[in-house]
């Protein structure tokens, strides 16, 4: 199965934000996407699943298509968004609920599932994401780095078949950041197709079977990490590289 | 010597703590139907549907701007004089106090709303939530838990000015009082046993209200890490 954007252009008011932007994951696979602040990463993983339309543009996973100016609630969008979740560090857990109303609410709510069966999923993702322990605790009480595992286990509690993990090493120590990275390798391995989007470079270098360049809107790099990251072909590709390892 | 004589209140305590007791109800009732009913005004004044968001912002206006006795009045004796039904002072009231105060919570739910944060609905949209779902399982808690230390501070008013009801005879508290005083004229006495049931009823309310924005349960949402 293979999760495909083509061509998809954004604009905000006379600002093109993304420009003629394709890329496409694979089931299994990772790719990563990096680019400076600014260079459309964020907003083309909200396009990907319906949060912001498109002006032109499509987004295919599964035999759905979703088109330009799609409304976030339009059908094609909430079928996309069935198959394909989005894992933000931006978005925000409530603080009222325990981390296993919080993972559980997916299977409860969307899926449906009763009682029991939610209890197993919450389980079973909260066995593998290490947050056993936390279940019966309030987001307040929890660590950076739990906080991540409690955003990545609410989405992957759904079991999609693709997964954007938008920055979610961000703000992490680097031991929190390598745990929270060998989580979505593991999830590559049990076949979910995942787009990184992280300033991570050696995950991806490791782990990645393409990584993608963005600058101003446009994908200037896209190709073996290990030729992206030694021999970016683009101008706008070394300039980044450049400065992203320089401030390593 | 000051000749005080609390017996009045003693050999009255009967009538007191029923009047007491209207006040209480009154003011539960009312606050309890004033906020279900200010949700649907909050979230029809912040509608991106232009006439129904004038047209609630226009009557939440009317309805903040006319004193709350005045209301009273005029729902007792200028309704039936228009030929609508006569209510009792007590139904008046309610309905009176339930109006007035989903007129003002609703411009607290107003706020709340703009202060719930896009990434949190974002957040439940792509888990896949419906519009509705996201209403009711996410803006809902959050508006409630955001508004709550301005409700409460609502809510004690509408317990202290439900007094304002003994105007139009509702038996609350007040009035009680009124009627103990024209057999008794101990108005000290009386008044000072009023303050003191006011005091035994509003202070432990707003503490337990108070305690309760501190709760976990009421937390709103944080932007870590």
């Amino acid at each position: 199965m293979m999760l495909q954007a083509d061509n998809v252009q954004k604009r905000f008011g006379n600002t093109t934000i993304l420009e003629d932007v394709s890329l496409a994951v694979s089931s299994g696979e990772i790719v990563g996407l990096v680019g400076a602040s600014g260079a459309g990463k964020t907003l083309l993983s909200r396009c990907i699943v319906g949060l912001e339309s498109m002006d032109s543009g499509t987004v295919r996973a599964n035999g759905t298509i979703l088109g330009p100016n799609a409304h976030r609630f339009d059908p094609a969008a909430q079928h996309i968004r069935a198959l394909v979740g989005l894992v933000s560090q931006s978005h925000r857990l409530p603080a009222y609920r325990r981390v296993e109303q919080i993972i559980g609410e997916g299977p409860r709510v969307v899926r449906r599932l009763g009682r029991s069966e939610v209890k197993a999923h919450v389980r079973k993702w909260a066995d593998r994401l290490g947050l056993t322990e936390h279940l019966h605790k309030f987001p307040l009480e929890l660590s950076g780095g739990q906080l991540a595992r409690v955003l990545l286990a609410r989405v992957a509690v759904l079991e999609p078949r693709f997964l954007i993990c938008d920055e979610m090493t961000a703000n992490l120590d680097p031991a929190t950041a390598g745990d929270v990275a060998d989580i979505m390798a593991s999830l590559a391995t049990h076949g979910v197709g995942l787009l990184v989007i992280s300033h991570q470079f050696d995950f991806l270098r490791r782990n990645a079977k393409r990584v993608v360049v963005m600058a101003d809107g446009y994908i200037v790099e896209d190709g073996d990490p290990e030729q992206v990251f030694s021999d970016p072909q683009s101008q706008e590709g070394r300039r980044f590289l450049a400065a992203a390892l320089r401030g390593r | 010597m000051i000749d005080w004589d609390f017996s009045v209140v003693w050999q009255n305590q009967g009538a007191l703590l029923s009047g007491l007791w209207v006040t209480i109800h009154l003011s539960v009732l009312s606050g309890g139907l004033g906020t279900i009913l200010a949700f649907p005004a909050a979230i029809a004044a912040e509608s991106h549907f232009k006439p129904l968001r004038a047209f609630t912002i226009t009557a939440l206006e009317i309805l903040r701007s006319i004193p709350l006795p005045l209301k009273l009045l005029w729902l007792f004796y200028g309704v039936p004089y228009l030929g609508g039904p006569a209510l009792s002072p007590y139904m008046t009231a309610l309905i009176v106090f339930t109006i007035n105060f989903a007129a003002f919570v609703a411009d607290v739910f107003r706020g709340a709303i703009r202060t719930v944060p896009q990434a949190q609905i974002d957040g439940a949209v792509v888990l896949g939530l419906t519009k509705n779902e996201i209403a009711r399982r996410v803006l809902l808690p959050e508006i409630w838990r955001r508004s709550l230390p301005a409700w409460n501070g609502l809510f004690i008013t509408l317990l202290k000015f439900s007094s304002i009801a003994s105007i139009i005879a509702v038996p609350e508290l007040l009035y009680t009082a009124s009627l103990v005083l024209s057999e008794r004229p101990k108005p000290f006495e009386v008044y000072t046993a009023l303050i003191v049931m006011y005091a035994a009823v509003v202070i432990p309310i707003s503490l337990l209200l108070r305690r309760l924005e501190h709760s976990r349960w009421f937390a709103v949402e944080i932007n870590r890490p």
